[in-house]
């Protein structure tokens, strides 16, 4: 994320803080989709809406709270995924969890290039072992440390690390299989 | 650190999520949940103030009712009534921000309030140290909010002083109870927004601890005890 997007993310969320209602507004311009897309990938389309929703509640009261130092992407998406297990638990439903739903998401609005890169990746990430691919959901999509993808996994810190190179490398490695073979 | 190629082709990804017509109203609702900022005047002073003008009117009453001649009904001295609480006003104090961090070092018996102030899931929002013009101190005020299973909106007034602040002189007519062998007054009121509100008083060791709680849940006042049996 460019830092400076990340700055006017932080600033957004320090005006929510300070209690100018409008700059949810720009939060949701700026993560709305990601917020989206992480709601989807536990709770499935049918709930996402409503976990959006109940997340931007969250933030505007729990603005106050927020550290600038913190990556705001993280600190946003973390609210919708705990928002989207609550969901869960009061359901006593089990997560869509399906990270398969989460790599469906790209648009037939994307250019025709953009497109084939957003499908290709998709592909990629089905191609990956589970835990592969669930780290590089943890770490790309929800913005978590290696400590928290450690956590998360019930993995040492050590061991979340070598998961993490290893998607990653064989995440580059099927992308860059897919564009030879273009 | 992420993979920048990576990071790169993800954030274009997402760029073109294909989000669905979402309600014109999604942010506007979560609008509304925006705490304005009020004046830095403590709250507790604000209270105190209204408090103020219902002793005024209240003084004015016990006037005309002084007048009246009652003499006839009245019983002697009006044995078995408690005796009158003690009070201070907030005109008899000054009162100086405080530190959350460091409230241990006031006194121990704010050690409860200093821990929910470097917990991830609690904040303490504003602190003061309240003392009378001869510098003992009368009262330790704080705002917190703990999420335990529910949210707490909480007031905590610690108090040192042997008389009673006056705004909080109605929490000794609540109903008495014990829980885990602390004794306690316990007023149970709605707020605006109907949520229950439990207004909690507890002595321990020589030092009152006054919580009023907003919270969905209805016995809030049994976690404010846990707190104080953590200290």
């Amino acid at each position: 994320m460019p830092d400076k997007q990340a700055e006017q993310l932080n600033k957004l969320i320090s005006g929510v803080a300070k209690g100018v209602p409008d700059c949810l507004d720009g939060i949701y311009i700026f993560a709305g989709k990601r917020m989206f897309a992480v709601a989807v990938s536990l709770v499935g389309r049918d709930g996402a809406e409503d976990v959006v929703h109940d997340s931007l509640i969250k933030i505007a009261r729990f603005a106050h709270k927020y550290r600038q130092d913190e990556n705001p992407y993280g600190w946003i998406l973390k609210i919708v995924r705990n928002t989207a297990l609550d969901l869960i638990r009061k359901k006593k439903a089990h997560p869509a969890a399906s990270t398969e739903e989460f790599f469906s998401l790209s648009s037939s609005d994307y250019a025709p290039d953009k497109r084939d890169d957003a499908i290709m990746l998709e592909q990629a990430m089905l191609r990956l072992a589970h835990d592969e691919r669930r780290a590089i959901y943890l770490k790309y999509f929800i913005d978590m440390t290696v400590r928290e993808i450690a956590a998360e996994m019930k993995i040492s810190k050590s061991a979340a690390d070598r998961l993490i190179k290893k998607a990653e490398e064989n995440l580059k490695i099927t992308l860059s299989a897919g564009r030879k073979g273009d | 650190m992420k993979d920048q190629r990576l990071d790169e082709q993800f954030k274009e990804y997402f760029a073109g999520v294909d989000i669905p017509e979402l309600p014109n109203n999604i942010v506007s609702d979560a609008k509304k949940s925006v705490k304005r900022r009020e004046s830095t005047l403590p709250r507790f002073a604000k209270i105190a103030s209204i408090a103020a003008s219902f002793v005024l009117v209240f003084a004015v009453a016990a006037v005309l009712i002084a007048r009246a001649d009652f003499s006839a009904v009245a019983p002697d001295g009006a044995a078995g009534d408690p005796p009158p609480v003690s009070t201070y006003e907030i005109s008899e104090l000054r009162y100086d921000e405080a530190n959350a961090y460091t409230l241990s070092k006031v006194d121990n018996s704010l050690k409860f309030i200093e821990n929910l102030a470097y917990k991830s899931n609690s904040e303490v929002k504003d602190a003061y140290i309240t003392r009378f013009a001869d510098e003992t101190t009368a009262f330790v005020y704080a705002e917190v909010t703990f999420i335990s299973g529910a949210r707490y909106d909480a007031e905590i007034f610690v108090e040192y002083a042997a008389e009673t602040f006056d705004p909080l002189k109605g929490y000794q007519d609540g109903a008495a109870g014990t829980y885990r062998g602390l004794s306690y007054r316990l007023t149970k009121e709605i707020a605006d927004n109907g949520e229950p509100v439990n207004k909690l008083l507890v002595e321990r060791g020589g030092v009152k601890y006054y919580f009023n709680v907003q919270s969905s849940d209805e016995n809030s006042y049994l976690k404010c005890i846990e707190l104080l049996l953590q200290n």
